[in-house]
Order: C-alpha cells, then structure tokens, then sequence
C-alpha cells in the first residue's frame, strides 16, 4: 500500500533563485521506498537545480526538505550522504588521481586499531577489501579497487559511484541524466542494477530528457518545465505524446521554425580527411553558403574535437580544411577568425565569455581581436571607441532580445539563454562566412531555444554557412538541411534533412561494431 | 507619424538610455573606488588634526614623492594581477636597477644616456626571461618570479659587493631631485605613466585583452587573443616600470644599493589589493591602486609625524588590508561553502 507509506524523501514548495532567472517556483517532490520516481523536462526546466537541492549542493531560498517524514536541512553534500542519499551527477564526481578504492571510501576510510586509531592512520588492507565487497555488490568484479579512478570510462565511474552508495547503507538514489555517455548495452546494465536496487527498498529519482527511457524504467514521473511541476503520474497511465506536450507546453511546430528550400550558394568549407589522434579518423564534409548542415553523434563521437579543429582551437594530424574555396586550415583560432569562421563554443561559460565583463566589452573582445572588422572599433588599431562599442552592444541586444539592463551589464548576470545570445553576437559581429554552433542550445530555457533557432535560420537566410553540431537528435531533424552523423570519429551517415528521423539518426548513431 | 520620425524618436530613446547607463555605470565605478577613497580621507583628516605639520605644502609633496616608485611598481603589479599573473621580483628588480646604473656611471664612467638605456634593458630582459618561463614552460608566474626575486636580489648585491655606490651624474640624479616647474620629477613621471596605464586598460584593446585573460583565458583564445603575447607583456612591463621605480629610488639616494626595495613588493601587492584589484584575475582598476598608493604612502608619513615606532607601521598597513578587502568580500555577499 504505497499510498499510506511516509515517503523515503519529500520536498515541499522548494524556491531557488539565482542572479536574473528563478531556477525553481514552489516545487514538490517525493520518493517512496522501492519506487524509481523519473523526473522530466526540457534544459532549463529547473530538474538539475532540484536535484542539487535535493542532495545538499544548494539551499533552497524557501520549502522544506524531510527524510522519514522528519524535516532536515542540508548545509552541504556530506549531510545528505548521512541521511543515506547519493546523488551521481551530470558532471561525475570522482577525484581523478586517486584510486578506485579511495574514492569510494573517501568520507569514511577505514583506520587501523590501537594507537594508529588516533592518527586516524588508513588500513589500506581493508580500504581495498572494502572496497572490493562493494563493487562485488554491484557485480563489477572487473574494475580493479587500485586502478586510478581518471584511467577508467564513463561508466565504470557510475558503477563506482554506486558502488559507493551502497557502501553506505543508501537508502535514496539520485541519477542526473545518467545514460548520456553510455552505449546501449551499458545503459541496459544500468537499468538492470537500478531494478535490482529498487527490488532492495531503495528510493530511486531518475533524471532524464530521454523520454523513451524514462518510460521503461519508471514507476512514476514527475514533469517539471520553468521551474514548476506541471503533473505527476503513474508511467503505466504515461504516453510519449502527453508527456512532450507537458514538457514542451508548446507543439513542435511553433518551438522550430518553419522548414523552407534555401537558395544555396558556392561552399564556405570543404574538410578533407580530418583526423586527430583516436578522436578523428579521417572526416570529410562540406558546407554551403546558406545552408544548415547538422552533425550529430554520441558523446565522444567526435563532434566537439571536429568544431574546435576545423576552428583552430586544437591543432590536427592531418587533412585539410578549405573555407570559402581557399586553403586554409587554421592553426589557431586567430587564423580560424581572420579566415571567417567563427565558433559558439561547447560550454558558454568557460569558453564563449568573459563573465566579468559587460556585454559591450565581451562583443569588443571579439570584434578587436578580428583583422578583418577591427577598423570599425578601433583607432590606431589599439583604441576603442566606446562610443561604437556600446553602439553595437545596443543594436545586438535590441536585435536578440537579449534581456539585458544595457551594454554595461556585466553578462555574469544573465541567464543562460540571454548568455548565449551574447556569444552568438559576438560571433556575428565578426562577420563570419562559417558559423559553427557546439550545442547551441546547451542549458537553455525553452522560450530562448525557439528564438536561438529563429535567429540560426535568420543566420542561414542572410547567406552565412551553418554549421551545428549537437547531441539532441530531435532539433537536429528539425532545424538542419543536410545531417552528417559521426561515430567514433567516422561519419556513419548523410542525409538529407527531410528525410531524417529522430530514429534513423539514432540507429546511425549507436550501431555497435556489428560489421 | 511617419516611419522615420519613429525611428528618429527610437535613436532619440536610444541615445538617452546609452547616457544613462554610461552615467549609472560610472557612478557605480565611483561607489566602489569609495570604500579605498573613503578611508584615506578619514586618514588624512585624522591626521591633519593629530599632527599641524600633515596638511603642509612640503609634506603633501613629501609623501608624494615617498609614493612615486611605489606607485610605479604597483601599477605594474595591477596590470599582472587582472591578467592573473604576478611579479614577485619587483622589489629585487629595483635594487639590481638602481645597482646597475651606478656601477656603470661610477665604475665605468658609460655616459647618462647610455646608463638610462642600459639599466631599463637590463629591467626589460628580467622581464622577458619571467615571461618566458610562465608562457613557454607554463610553469606559474610565482613560481619563475619567486626564483628571479633571489637571483636578481643576489646579482644586485654581487654588483655593489654588499655597499651601496654613491655619485650618480646629474642628469640621472635629476630624475630624483629635480623639479619641472614646482613639480618634482619622480612625481609627474609617476602621474603621467599611471595615467596612460589607466588609459590603456580601460580604453584599448590591449587593456581589454588583459582582462579576458585574467578573466578566462580559453574564452580569450577563442576569441583570437595571443594569450601568451598578453601574459609576456604584463611582465615585461611589470619589470619595466619597476625598473624606472629603481632609477628614480637611486636617484633620490644619489646611490646604487643592492639591500634596497625588499619592502616594495609586499606595499605594492597591499595596494593594489587594497585598491579592489582581484588577485584571481580578472577584475581591477588604475584608480583603485593610485589611492591604495596614497594610503599606504599616508600611514607611513603620518605615523613618522606622530613618532610612532616604524614597527606599528606594519602592523597598521596589516590591518588596513584586512579592513579593505573585507569591505569588498562582505560587499560581494559570503561565498558559497
């Protein structure tokens, strides 16, 4: 009788706040023992902040959090981990240059006896069988406790991670997104442990955006979109299409824009043979003036190296990159903008943006740094005009509807979708051939992400060679002309944008070394 | 209303909203160079009743003149720090400097010109050398300026053999002692090179630059900046201006010594620091140093004026750190555990 059980963990009317969006409105969440409860929506939805709350990386500005029913609150993630909640989140948590066994039993090491007790000296004996017993738990006999934990994959980490809460007496079991790097076979090992878990009383929250997934492996889900959750429901009453209808609030047709026959023009770039190390073994692609092309791929398919060496951000083995009809393959991303290509980095904030400059400034970066359009900043190619500086901030801003308090704003302030436009800005402002978007739409909220695709197919109409490389399949199918997909460091397909599928592409995409 | 009347009135609408957000930025600038402003004010009027000889002609320019290497090499010290760097040889670089620049005049008698050309080459190379090691061998700039501050300290004192070489030529002697007008020399040069440094961070691209390294050095890299070309040319000018810093300080002793300057490192660091310049990176001002300068150059002047022990003056520059930079951190709201 689920429905008379105190739930395992709840939280009540959580509110969280950051500078310029309020991440999460009054939510409500539980888990139950022996319940994998997914939690849905969009980037931007607010699952990821909840998910910190939940595990003690943030403090709500306002709600409660209670555990068996009694209220707690978290300062920090060890006070979670005492209540018996792990969380693996998005971006893994493991010390890379310790071993295995360590890792997992960093908290609470085991300590010798006797005097050694007081220096908390570690038994390093028991640290490895420790260790060894929690992995056997989990039935991952072959990962070695003393392997360096940086030397292992993607999920060799979770299954350490949940190894490492077994290890201590877990009790609730938090995974952000945890099959976004994982190949189908491993993902189906996963599930298989989470049942096994779930059999065993565990409380399971399952954060995903991939629905198919969610549906298979939940007993509830929870939809949350801007920061509220809109329903919870049984997966058994669950449909695909309701489930996106309530996530998006929107129909497909109005998040994209519509699908039109563009005028292509000559080739902005012609990449041949491309290859770097493991990660690109010999890629060839082209683009036209006024053409979208698409490339997808899983994690570690090669999308990102490919963006950044065909920019010049990383150098190549061989190969060569023609832009606009020329040779020329750029041996940094000076050469890469001084030939007219510019890059929206993967990640905005580490790579597109200097936080701590206003938005006028970040736009002047680009555009000083830039040969060919300097002269409209710049006097004696050293001084900025402020004046032009913060003309140009304006006309952007006015342009994107970046929600911005002027050009002065320092974009630290902003909201992820207002960040990106920023960086696309100052791309723009270089006044590309070739604009290259790494997961243009990374952790951004819906109503930007449907204005970030007009402003692309406005990018594409004006004659300005896109390309667009990201892992969610459906705004590749939806936005692209022409689709490339990699696997592992090969195009494993072309096709043209009508005619792709969310399916084909993922087949594509995943097939397994069958040949 | 026509379409170009509305879009007259828009550019109209524009224009106002760019002057008021240029005025409120400015006006925030200002507010935040207050908490370094306000205090040295509260200074100077607690000084100026404690003591009748503060507010002086003579002692306003005493002071000035105590800060203008000071200032010098602190302004060098801003522009490393907000590009995340830092010159931990300054200090040293002003001994071998001065040093220098009197073995070549005294010892052997090169001409004036020369002796200037040298001994800021000599400051150049240092420079280069620091930034060869942070941006060839990627090793941190503490580490590469922590190994020149010994050995430039030690050619300094292997140069003078310990005792400092006195008679420096007039001409060189000049840019200690002399006056242009009623202005003495050390002062103005030290104003107009903090003037056109403020100039060049706030309104060139290479100020700009400085910034985005400091701030995000992949987001720099990305955007086409020669990250090593910027970092290079903060330590070739920190060392470059430490070295005037070095000439004007032996000029005024009409000496090369090889013991001075040891304190000018930590003042300079304090001032900048105090002056809200971060030492992450990223974030600092010109103005913010110049009045952590004055500040520090104040204390000392004053506590001498009140006969207090020199030992209290550290003690009172010490304090006067934490004081500043708690105002910011606690302005910033706590960081997040």
């Amino acid at each position: 009788m689920r429905e008379v059980q105190v739930p395992l963990l709840r939280a009540e009317g959580i509110t969280k706040s950051f500078p310029g969006v309020t991440a999460l409105g009054g939510v409500d969440f539980e888990v139950h023992p022996g319940e994998i409860h997914a939690l849905v929506g969009e980037n931007g939805a607010g699952k990821s902040t909840l998910v910190k709350v939940l595990s003690g990386l943030h403090q709500p500005d306002a709600g409660t959090i209670s555990v068996d029913g009694v209220s707690v609150g978290f300062q920090h993630r060890g006070d979670a981990e005492r209540y018996g909640i792990t969380t693996i989140h998005q971006e893994l948590t493991l010390v890379p240059e310790l071993d295995v066994a360590s890792n997992m039993l960093l908290a609470r090491p085991p300590t010798r006896t006797g005097w050694r007790r007081l220096l908390r000296v570690v038994d390093r004996e028991a640290l490895y069988r420790e260790a060894a017993a929690a992995l056997a738990l989990v039935n991952a006999e072959q990962i070695d406790p003393r392997a360096r934990a940086g030397s292992l994959g993607l999920s060799a980490a979770q299954l350490i991670l949940i190894a490492r809460g077994l290890s201590q007496d877990m009790r609730v079991f938090i995974l952000d997104e945890p099959t976004a790097a994982l190949t189908p076979s491993e993902r189906d090992e996963l599930f298989a442990r989470l049942r096994t878990l779930r059999g065993h009383g565990v409380g399971i929250v399952y954060v995903s955006h991939r629905l198919d997934e969610v549906l298979e492996i939940s007993d509830r889900v929870t939809v949350m979109r801007d920061g509220k959750v809109v329903e919870t429901m049984p997966t058994a009453d669950a449909r695909l299409e309701r489930v996106i209808e309530l996530m998006l609030a929107r129909r497909l047709e109005e998040m994209y824009p519509q699908r039109r026959a563009r005028q292509l023009g000559p080739k902005v770039l012609e990449v041949r043979g491309l290859r770097r190390g493991e990660e690109l073994r010999g890629i060839d692609l082209d683009v036209h003036a006024g053409e979208i092309v698409g490339v997808t791929g899983l994690v570690g398919a090669g999308k990102t190296e490919f963006a950044r060496a065909v920019y010049g951000a990383d150098p190549v083995d061989a190969g060569t990159v023609r832009v606009a009809g020329q040779e020329r393959t750029p041996r940094s991303p000076a050469d890469g903008i001084e030939h007219g290509v510019a890059l929206v980095p993967e990640d905005r904030k580490t790579q597109g943006l200097v936080l701590m400059l206003s938005v006028a400034d970040n736009l002047a970066l680009g555009v000083a740094n830039c040969g060919r359009v300097a002269g409209t900043l710049l006097r004696l190619r050293q001084v900025i005009s402020r004046r032009r500086a913060g003309e140009l901030a304006t006309d952007y801003i006015s342009r994107f509807k970046i929600r911005a308090r002027g050009p002065e704003q320092l974009v630290l302030g902003l909201s992820g979708g207002n960040q990106q436009k920023v960086v696309l800005s100052k791309c723009l402002a270089t006044k590309p051939v070739l604009m290259i978007l790494d997961e243009p739409t990374r952790g951004v909220d819906v109503g930007s992400k449907a204005e970030l695709y007009r402003v692309i197919a406005g990018l594409a109409d004006d004659g300005v060679g896109v390309l667009m490389l990201s892992s969610e399949v459906q705004e590749v199918v939806e936005t692209c002309d022409r689709i490339y997909v990699l696997r592992q460091g090969r195009v494993a397909a072309e096709v043209a944008g009508p005619q792709a599928t969310e399916g084909s592409l993922m087949r594509h995409a995943t097939a397994e070394a069958s040949s | 209303m026509t379409v170009t009347q509305r879009s007259e009135q828009q550019a109209a609408r524009g224009a106002d909203a760019r002057r008021l957000t240029s005025w409120l930025r400015r006006l925030r600038q200002r507010q935040s160079t207050l908490s370094t402003l306000i205090p040295l004010v509260l200074l100077w009027i607690a000084l100026t009743i404690a003591s009748p000889h503060f507010l002086t002609f003579d002692n306003a320019v005493n002071v000035l003149l105590n800060a203008a290497p000071l200032a010098l090499i602190a302004g060098g010290m801003t522009l490393a720090l907000i590009a995340a760097e830092i010159d931990l040889s300054v200090g040293s670089v002003v001994a071998l400097v001065g040093s220098l620049a009197a073995l070549l005049s005294v010892n052997f008698g090169v001409p004036w010109p020369l002796v200037l050309l040298g001994a800021l080459a000599a400051g150049g190379a240092v420079g280069t050398v620091n930034g060869w090691f942070t941006t060839r061998l990627g090793m941190p700039s503490f580490v590469a300026t922590l190994a020149m501050l010994g050995i430039a300290r030690g050619i300094a004192l292997l140069i003078t053999q310990g005792s400092p070489i006195y008679g420096l030529p007039d001409a060189i002697a000049w840019l200690g002692q002399g006056d242009i007008w009623i202005i003495p020399v050390p002062i103005l040069l030290a104003a107009l090179i903090l003037a056109a440094l403020h100039f060049a961070l706030t309104r060139t691209r290479f100020g700009l630059n400085v910034y985005a390294v400091g701030g995000n050095p992949e987001a720099a890299r990305l955007s086409g900046v020669d990250v090593a070309g910027v970092k290079m040319a903060v330590l070739v000018l920190s060392a470059v201006l430490a070295s005037i810093g070095g000439l004007i300080l032996a000029a005024r002793l009409n000496a090369g010594s090889g013991t001075v300057g040891a304190d000018l490192l930590l003042d300079a660091i304090a001032a900048v620091v105090i002056g809200g310049t971060s030492l992450l990176g990223g974030v600092g001002r010109i103005t913010g140093t110049v009045l952590g300068v004055l500040l520090i150059a104040s204390i000392r002047n004053g506590l001498v004026l009140l006969n207090v022990s020199a030992f209290w003056q550290q003690v009172a520059i010490g304090a006067l750190i934490l004081l500043a930079v708690s105002v910011d951190y606690l302005a910033k709201g706590r960081p997040k555990p």
